[in-house]
């Protein structure tokens, strides 16, 4: 028998069949319930018992899964975690790791070792392709992004020549501090993702690219010493943002390892119309 | 009538009923139910995807409310969902009338009458 209990259940059920995907899963139950309940109301003014209205007002619903496959219909890309999102989630883990190695290599590595400084860069580039890779999962994870998320893709391609090949920290330092504030913001906006990471990957580079266009813009307009460019408050802000972004990617990448992948069912026509049985 | 048939034409469906003015998700399939005679009988849960579509294409725009303590969201459609919803009157008027005319033998071109049975 149905009792009042069994419309919380089935929003229960329901929520947890769209949870891990929809973007909204809160406002889909939310529907679901005022919907439910002023069934139930009318059903009940009509002379039903009450539970028999619930039970006629859930049956007339569909089931979790029906409604479930519904709403996945209309997404026109799943956010589910896949095994494309669990291997790039692993990528993502190795360029936090990269980063925060590059805060540690260049705080031991002497000076003067020119083959050790080569190396780094290695890491350096290592920590950027990863990174890309990682933003391409998030996307995948998120069922895509939006605009802004786009939108990143300038700053970060214009930043790749400068990573890869030359050298002008500021030039590349404040690109990718801009693609990482423009993919960040949606990623926080979508609450998909670990917040305190999520926050911390799109503020990690911007911090670093800040103070590194900061520094260049003051060492430009007073004519001071370019040597400020390498002075303890731009370094200190460098190396804050280099750990901040990297701790952020380590965040978002376990988070996406620890996620078992869903199997995309091979979805039926839908029958969203049944003749009436007189 | 077949579901695939009229699958395609739930979004027309639901402007249409949208047209006469703002509705919730209830009072939106409740029309539907009405307006069709009990015909479409469809899963309810199976229309607010629909809705949300809609809502991404733009056709429609949605508010949540607050009524009787509980969360409420209010669809309208919008000047792009009405000029949809224009275009696919015509092209359903069209389609009709030639379905009727094959199946009945009719003069061509003559005015679409809809009929439920």
């Amino acid at each position: 028998m149905a009792g009042d209990g069994a419309i919380d259940d089935y929003l229960t059920e329901l929520h947890r069949r769209v949870a891990s995907w929809h973007r909204r899963p809160d406002e889909v139950v939310a529907e679901a319930a005022d919907h439910l309940r002023e069934r139930v109301e009318e059903l009940t003014a009509a002379g039903h018992e009450p539970d028999e209205a619930i039970a006629l007002a859930i049956a007339g619903f569909g089931n979790p899964s029906e409604v479930a496959d519904a709403h996945l219909r209309v997404t026109r890309r799943p956010a589910v975690p896949t095994a494309g999102t669990r291997t790039t989630g692993a990528l993502a883990i190795v360029g936090g790791l990269a980063w925060i190695g590059l805060v540690v290599l260049a705080a031991v590595l002497p000076d003067d070792n020119t083959i050790a400084w080569m190396g780094m860069a290695q890491v350096f580039h290592l920590a950027v392709a990863m990174s890309i890779v990682a933003m391409f999962g998030l996307w995948q994870r998120h069922g895509g992004l939006g605009r802004l998320s786009v939108l990143s893709c300038i700053p970060a391609a214009l930043a790749a020549p400068f990573v890869f090949f030359v050298w002008p920290i500021p030039a590349w330092a404040t690109l990718l501090g801009l693609a990482s504030v423009l993919f960040g913001i949606p990623v926080i906006a979508r609450r998909v993702a670990p917040l305190a990471s999520s926050i911390a990957l799109t503020a990690g580079l911007a911090v670093s690219g800040a103070a590194v266009l900061g520094a260049e813009i003051f060492v430009t307009s007073t004519g001071e010493d370019f040597a400020f460019l390498e002075s303890n408050p731009v370094i200190a802000a460098m190396v804050a943002g280099f750990t901040i972004y990297g701790l952020g990617l380590i965040g978002v990448g376990r988070w996406m390892r620890s996620e078992e992948p869903v199997e995309l069912p091979a979805l039926p026509a839908p029958t969203l119309f049944r003749p009436s049985a007189s | 009538m077949g579901s695939q048939a009229l699958k395609g034409h739930l979004d027309m469906l639901l402007l249409a009923v949208l047209d006469d003015g703002p509705k919730h998700g209830y009072a939106i399939i409740e029309s539907l139910r009405d307006r069709s005679g009990d015909v479409f009988d469809l899963p309810d849960g199976t229309v607010y995807p629909a809705l949300h579509r809609l809502e991404g294409a733009g056709l429609v725009a949605s508010e949540w409310h607050r009524v009787d303590g509980r969360r409420r969201r209010t669809y309208e459609i919008s000047r792009k969902g009405r000029a949809h919803l224009a275009e696919q009157r015509r092209s359903w008027e069209l389609f009709f009338t030639a379905i009727d005319h094959v199946l009945g033998e009719g003069p061509w071109p003559a005015t679409a009458r809809l009929t439920i049975t």
